[in-house]
């Protein structure tokens, strides 16, 4: 069974009725629910801030498919987003650049770079 | 004596993450004993302008206040001290305990009877042995200096309190009591320069700890999302040719298909060094560094092949997946583990699970070779 990081993206998108302050309260409090169900095993959390929101990320964690899910079921997270992650069974979060790309017969015909790298802003210890 | 930069650059991570602990322990010490020196300051100055301006008896009255507030400091510094006392007992009685391990293993050593294999054990285990202890007698020096500071800011509040009490009952002249009071806020003043050099140079060493990364096998995701597009068939570019018999002539077509919005993805493991405070990859140091572009390529060229389209390795974007790989796998080629293409609306998936390394291990020896510090921090010491 492989364990798992905990990885979770939170869009401005997905919580329209909140500012880029309020979201990062509702990240630093999803982080603080985490690590208080999981205790010591959770080691520090990572707050990164991406183009239109943030990322959460508990890089020294290890836990298995069924916790996550666990975690997850209660979290303020996007739905699609928890969707994705149990129908994928992977989450991925960027660290560079983004690339869009839109072809027509093989061609790129519009190739959308979003250049922006998340940096870490918080961590919580 | 402290831990040499050899040292230090050959910690693991639980290893390092323990000493950059201790040190941020001691860092905060030294911040809590500049504060309070800053506030013995201020008070001082308080207490150089109650000497002028009051009248006797408002003077006496302050005076008592001050000294109640005098003796409750004094209680604190008695507690910060007992502490750091208990502190240095601790990590005195630990190198004591060490130095008496690495007499064994060193004992160990001169003997006959031990074989190769315990001959190398004990090798090892010594030079961690004597790792531990010169980083056990780095923080004995600089906790040592702390009780120091603390020493003498104690004495220098006893001598506070018993000018505040001779001066209850026998005042000095304003000329010599002022002269106290500054000769008072001229030692707390050099005190807190001092303690505020210390602390820059401490942080400039603890930066350096931070700075110190960390090594991992790390799950990298290559991806590339395609906003929508479309397909000409025949892929070659020809056409599909057929006879028409209403027309009786020969028709040459090319069919258009539609492929919805999605990702081609590939997750490649790979070792990485990493911070060790965020455990974020490290993708401008070796091994990642020359790692990267090998992987792009691969990845690019194996997603062109298995989906008939033209991807450029720099346009796949880099992110960490969040399986977990084995730590066994540490100091092996990359691992391609899958590839997949995913259709956002439907939510299907088609995955395909590579699992090949990019190189062989002689190939990737030679690749690695010439990364000094990636392949001393492979032999992963152990910290006692």
């Amino acid at each position: 069974m492989s364990k798992h990081i905990i990885q979770m993206d939170f869009d401005i998108y997905g919580h329209p009725d909140l500012s880029m302050d309020e979201l990062l309260e509702f990240v630093r409090i999803e982080a603080k629910r985490i690590k208080h169900i999981l205790g010591p095993r959770a080691g520090a959390a990572v707050i990164k801030r991406s183009i239109n929101g943030f990322h959460l990320e508990f890089p020294f964690t290890a836990i298995s498919e069924e916790e996550r899910d666990w975690i997850l079921e209660g979290s303020i997270v996007d739905s699609g987003y928890k969707w994705w992650i149990r129908e994928r069974n992977l989450s991925t979060l960027r660290i560079t650049p983004k690339t869009i790309i839109k072809e027509i017969g093989g061609e790129p015909v519009g190739v959308k770079r979003i250049e922006d790298t998340p940096k870490v802003i918080e961590v919580v210890e | 004596m402290s831990l040499s930069y050899e040292e230090l650059e050959n910690l693991t991570y639980e290893e390092l993450l323990e000493e950059i602990k201790r040190e941020e322990s001691e860092q905060e010490d030294r911040r809590s004993l500049l504060t309070s020196i800053l506030l013995r300051r201020e008070e001082i100055l308080k207490s150089i302008q109650d000497e002028r301006l009051k009248k006797p008896e408002e003077r006496a009255k302050a005076r008592r206040e001050k000294l109640e507030q005098l003796r409750r400091t004094l209680v604190e510094w008695n507690r910060q001290i007992a502490r750091t006392n208990e502190s240095l007992k601790r990590l005195e009685r630990r190198v004591e305990e060490l130095e008496n391990l690495l007499a064994y293993h060193e004992a160990r050593l001169l003997t006959w009877f031990i074989s190769t294999f315990e001959r190398a054990y004990t090798r090892d285990r010594i030079r961690a042995i004597r790792r531990s202890i010169s980083a056990y007698r780095g923080h004995i020096t600089r906790r040592s200096r702390l009780l120091e500071h603390l020493r003498h800011s104690r004495a220098t509040t006893i001598a506070e309190i018993a000018s505040h009490t001779r001066w209850l009952r026998r005042e000095d002249t304003l000329l010599e009591r002022i002269k106290t009071l500054e000769s008072l806020l001229d030692y707390w003043i050099g005190r807190a320069r001092s303690i505020t050099e210390e602390i820059e140079s401490e942080a400039k060493r603890l930066e350096f700890k931070y700075s110190l990364i960390l090594l991992r096998r790390v799950s990298v995701a290559l991806y590339l999302i395609i906003e929508g597009g479309e397909h000409y068939y025949p892929r070659d570019g020809g056409y599909y040719t057929y006879y028409n018999p209403a027309k009786g002539k020969l028709r040459h077509v090319r069919q258009k298909v539609k492929y919805p919005k999605g990702r081609f993805q590939a997750i490649v493991e790979c070792d990485a060094f990493a911070d060790p405070r965020t455990g974020q990859i490290k993708t401008d140091t070796d091994p990642f560094l020359t790692l990267e572009p090998i992987i792009r390529q691969d990845v690019a060229e194996e997603l062109s092949e298995e989906f008939n389209m033209s991807i450029p390795p720099e346009t796949l974007t880099l992110g960490v997946a969040s399986p977990i790989p084995r730590e066994e796998e540490l100091g092996k080629p990359p691992f391609k583990v899958s590839i997949s293409r995913t259709d956002e609306e439907t939510g299907k998936e088609w995955k395909f699970r590579v699992e090949t390394y990019l190189m062989s291990d002689e190939e990737y020896e030679a690749l690695t070779r010439g990364m000094k510090a990636y392949r001393e921090r492979l032999r992963r010491p152990r910290y006692v």
